[in-house]
Formats: structure tokens, C-alpha cells, sequence
């Protein structure tokens, strides 16, 4: 058997290879974007929002 | 370049172990299955589902999984690096401390010996054995790579590298606790903080082991099945670095509503969030690779286990995510949706992926063809209908069971009791049962195909002539 390791350029698509799909970035960017706003909304130090609170609103209702 | 054959009986040695600890990992999953609507199949007390259930989560984890992440990890390493293993004997001793290191953790969860860490449950004296047997793994890859005779690292390596890196930080730290005699010991963290510590490794053995060795097959042997280059290097590089970045940071989501203080659980649920894009990048790039010759599809028997396996990483990588929001953990947690979350990444990805693999490597090694394709479709349709039918059904008794823990009368009081939500689950389990054993066959199938091509080929020795 003559196995001397791959050709590391058989991996790569040469025309596509430094492509990012747009779709693909958006989504990227955008939870990124998601992830700071919702950190803000539901952190105690930033919102005032906390699990107790919550807790207790929902058993008000 | 003989040495590679040495090489290749260790490979093949981990595949065959592997095997053999999944056949050992399933059976006692079936078993176990019953025994949810079963009693009478408990035998005290050595086989009742207290013991047995960790028996097959180590045992399909470390056994199946970790045994064929060695193997495999081993034969793209060697053929990335252009070289042989840099320590051979040593990957031979590592290859027999795994399979001491496995039956000792059966054998010591089966006499009740744990430490009541979810997949953390072995000893002491076992962690120490097992940070061995990951020392010399990491030895022989780390040499390998830095000696390695291909300049360019191919993302394959990178996963591998990652894996030994991560996992090796996160069960030291989980696994610190204070011995109290050779089968004792407690956990060096307490209260919330144990609890945070286990599920940052909890959450992350589905990460370092679940995910990116799985990832490295994936890279490696979609592209040597079909002859389809990767579509995008760039995006599968970005896709792993935020992936491992990010994966480090989730383990809360599995202590929402806990007493974890709330800005820990909101950061955790950020990145868990976040965690749907590294994820998405490899089912992008995956999708996009053989969406250049779908015909591959029809013409080559393997790429619809990797397309099946990728899509099923998809589906978890969203599901996953979706599961750490406040709104569904809320009602899934604790009920039987999460065994349905967990099965379609472990059957439906990670054995679905490793199947493939082995299926590729294993002609390979012994210089032969397949011994029957039409086999190995019989065993990929099998274990595809086999897990969906394990699926389906917990997602479904999970959310009945999660809507019938809150529902209330006016006056607040609960409007079932735990026994009659239980109750319900039963005809669920059964079809489970059902579900396990159409899986269980096409396993079958895919042992008896491997088999048979390992009796067919010439061993390795001989294929170096
Ligand atoms: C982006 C990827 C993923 C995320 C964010 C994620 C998230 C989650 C969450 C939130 C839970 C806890 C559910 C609950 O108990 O309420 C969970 C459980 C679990 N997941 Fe995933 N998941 C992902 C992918 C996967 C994959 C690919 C696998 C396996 C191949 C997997 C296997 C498991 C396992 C074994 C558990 C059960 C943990 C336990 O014992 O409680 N997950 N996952
Ligand atoms: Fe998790």
C-alpha cells in the first residue's frame, strides 16, 4: 500500500475558497448584535430585570 | 514508510474496541429503555437503571466515541502531518490503557462507585488513569504535528488540536475533588459553583467531544469520499475559532432557573445564542461542498451518511440553542424532550459521522473494497428511521409532560400529580424501545458489513507488501 499523506490542495476549492456567504455573515453579525442587547435587557445590574422579579410578577397575574 | 503499518494496526485497534464498547454501550441502552416502563427487568443490584444509565452514557461516550476519536484522529493526523505517528508504541500502550481504563469504569459504575458528576461519574483512581491515557494521546499528537512534513494545517488538525486542548483543561478542573479513601471523594467545589463547574464541563463534553473531533472526520473524509475539495477554507477557519471561543462560555444554559446568579445565566445564554453561527458555518460549508455534484448523492454510498449526519448537527445546533432561552427551558427541562435533544446528536450526528468514517477508513487499512454497499444502505436507513422514532417521541411526551408540570387549578395549586404525568410517558417509552431497536439493528448491519471487509482485505502487515 502506497500511503504517503494527502495533497493538502485537494482539500481546498480553489475559486470558492476565501468566499463567506452573505447570509451566513449576517447571521454571524447579527446575534452577535442580539447577544449585546439581550445581555442588557435581562442582566440585574443593567435593567434592573432579575428571576425573582419575574417569578413574582407571573404568580401576580 | 513502513511504520505507517504499525500505525495502522493501532488505528484499526481503536476502531475494533470501539465497536466493541458501542455493541456493550447500546445493548445496555436497550436494556435500560425497558426498564423505564419495566420494572421487573431491573436485577438488583448490579443491573438496575441507577447503574446501568451511567454504564451506557460512559460507555458509549468514552468507549464508542472517545475509542474512535483515537483511531480516527490518529489516521487523518498521520496523513495530514505526512508522517507516521511520532511515538507508535506509545499510541500501542495508549490503545491498552483505553481498554483497561474502560472496563474498570464499567465495572466500577456497575458496583455503585460514583461521583454523582454527570459524565464526570468516574473515581478518583479512574480520572488519574484516564488524564493519563490523555496525556499520551496529546504527546503523540502535539509531536506529530510539530514534526509534521506538510506545512500547511488543513482545518482538520485544527479540530484535533482543539479537542485535546479543551478537553484535557476541562476534566482536570471538573474532576478536582478531595479524596476521602479509594473510592470516595468530594468535589473541590461546592454548592452552585460545583454546579457551574460541572456544566461548563458538562456542556462541553458535548463540545470537545461530540462536536469538534466529529467536525475533524467531517472535514476529512467528506471531501476523501467524493473527491470534493471544501468549499470555503476561509469560513471553515472563522467557523472554528468562534466555535471553540464561544463553546467555552454556554455551560449555564443548563442551570437557567437555578440559583446561578441571573448575569451568569444571561452571559451563558449570549453565547449560546451565538453558538447557532460557528455551528451554521460547517453545515453551510458542508451542504455548499456537495452542492457543487449533488449526483455524489446517488453515485458515491457515503455522502448521504455525511450530508444526513451535518443536517442532524444542524437541527441540534439550533434545537440546542433554542432549549438555553429563560421561555423553553421552562418547559423542557427535566422531562423527557432532552434524551430526544440529545439522541439525534449522538445517533443522528456523532455515530452517523463516525459510521461513515470507519466505513472510508477501514477499506483503506486492509487494501480492499467494501465488503457490500447495499449492507451499509440497509444500516443507514435503519439507524435513520431507529433515531427519529427516539426522537419524535421524547420531543413529544417532553412537552406533554412539561405542560402538565404547570398547569395549575385558579388556586394555584398543581392539577397533576408527578405520578400521573409519569403514567403518560408510557406508551412513549415503549415506542422508544421500538425506535432503539430498528437502531440497534442497522448497528448491527453496519458491524457485520465492517467485518466482512476486514475478513476479505489482507491485514494491514500484509498490505505493505
Ligand atoms: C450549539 C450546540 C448545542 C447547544 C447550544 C445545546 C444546548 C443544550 C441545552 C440547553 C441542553 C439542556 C436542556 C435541558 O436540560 O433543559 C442540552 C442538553 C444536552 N445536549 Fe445539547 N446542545 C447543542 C448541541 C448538542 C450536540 C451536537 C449534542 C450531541 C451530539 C448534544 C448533546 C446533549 C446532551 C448529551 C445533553 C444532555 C445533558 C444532560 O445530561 O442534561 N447537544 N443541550
Ligand atoms: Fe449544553
Amino acid at each position: 500500500m502506497t500511503d504517503n499523506g494527502d495533497n493538502i490542495e485537494a482539500f481546498e476549492a480553489k475559486e470558492t475558497s476565501r468566499k463567506l456567504p452573505v447570509g451566513w455573515l449576517v447571521l454571524f453579525w447579527g446575534l452577535i448584535l442580539w447577544g449585546i442587547y439581550y445581555f442588557a435587557a435581562y442582566s440585574p445590574a443593567i435593567s434592573g430585570w432579575t428571576q425573582e422579579k419575574a417569578y413574582q410578577e407571573s404568580v401576580n397575574k | 514508510m513502513n511504520d505507517y503499518q504499525y500505525d495502522n494496526q493501532t488505528v484499526t485497534g481503536f476502531i475494533v474496541s470501539s465497536i466493541f464498547w458501542g455493541v456493550v454501550g447500546i445493548l445496555l441502552g436497550l436494556l435500560i429503555s425497558v426498564q423505564m416502563w419495566r420494572p421487573e427487568f431491573n436485577f438488583q443490584p448490579l443491573f438496575t437503571f441507577g447503574r446501568l444509565r451511567a454504564v451506557h452514557t460512559n460507555g458509549l461516550a468514552f468507549g464508542l466515541g472517545v475509542g474512535a476519536i483515537f483511531g480516527l484522529s490518529y489516521y487523518i493526523l498521520m496523513r495530514l502531518a505526512k508522517r507516521p505517528l511520532l511515538f507508535p508504541r506509545l499510541a500501542r500502550v495508549q490503545l491498552y490503557l483505553f481498554n483497561i481504563g474502560i472496563t474498570l469504569a464499567a465495572v466500577t459504575l456497575l458496583m455503585g462507585y460514583t461521583q454523582s458528576l454527570e459524565y464526570a461519574e468516574l473515581e478518583w483512581p479512574i480520572d488519574i488513569a484516564i488524564v493519563v491515557l490523555w496525556v499520551m494521546f496529546a504527546v503523540n499528537v502535539f509531536g506529530t504535528v510539530i514534526k509534521r512534513r506538510e506545512e500547511q494545517m488543513y482545518i482538520s488538525l485544527w479540530y484535533i488540536i482543539a479537542t485535546v486542548i479543551a478537553v484535557a483543561v476541562l476534566y482536570i478542573v471538573n474532576n478536582l475533588s478531595i479524596p476521602a479513601g479509594l473510592f470516595k471523594s468530594y468535589h473541590l467545589f461546592a454548592g452552585v459553583n460545583s454546579a457551574n463547574v460541572q456544566w461548563w464541563y458538562g456542556h462541553n463534553a458535548v463540545g470537545f467531544v461530540f462536536t469538534t473531533p466529529i467536525l475533524a472526520m467531517f472535514y476529512y473524509f467528506l471531501p476523501k469520499s467524493t473527491g470534493i475539495p471544501i468549499y470555503s477554507h476561509r469560513l471553515s477557519i472563522i467557523a472554528f475559532w468562534s466555535l471553540v471561543f464561544a463553546y467555552l462560555w454556554t455551560g449555564a444554559h443548563h442551570l437557567v432557573y437555578t440559583p446561578l446568579p441571573d448575569w451568569i445565566q444571561t452571559l451563558g445564554i449570549v453565547f449560546t445564542i451565538f453558538l447557532i453561527a460557528p455551528s451554521w458555518g460547517s453545515v453551510v460549508n458542508g451542504y455548499y461542498t456537495v452542492g457543487s455534484d449533488w449526483s455524489k448523492m446517488n453515485t458515491n454510498y457515503l455522502t448521504k451518511f455525511f450530508i444526513m449526519g451535518i443536517t442532524f448537527y444542524g437541527l441540534q445546533t439550533v434545537q440546542g440553542p433554542t432549549q438555553g432561552l429563560r421561555i423553553v427551558s421552562q418547559l423542557i427541562h427535566y422531562t423527557d424532550w432532552v434524551p430526544g435533544h440529545v439522541h439525534m446528536g449522538t445517533m443522528g450526528w456523532v455515530t452517523m459521522t463516525t459510521a461513515a468514517s470507519i466505513y472510508y477508513v477501514i477499506p483503506k487499512i486492509y487494501d480492499t473494497e467494501i465488503y457490500s454497499e447495499k449492507v451499509a444502505n440497509i444500516h443507514f436507513w435503519l439507524v435513520l428511521i431507529g433515531q427519529l422514532i427516539f426522537s419524535v417521541t421524547m420531543w413529544i411526551t417532553g412537552i406533554q409532560q412539561g405542560a402538565l408540570w404547570k398547569a395549575v387549578n385558579p388556586d394555584g395549586s398543581l392539577k397533576y400529580t408527578f405520578v400521573e404525568t409519569l403514567i403518560k410517558n408510557y406508551p412513549f417509552w415503549q415506542v422508544r424501545t421500538l425506535g432503539g431497536i430498528i437502531f440497534t439493528a442497522g448497528m448491527l448491519f453496519f458491524i457485520y458489513n465492517i467485518y466482512m471487509t476486514m475478513r476479505r482485505g489482507k491485514t494491514p502487515e500484509m498490505a505493505k507488501a
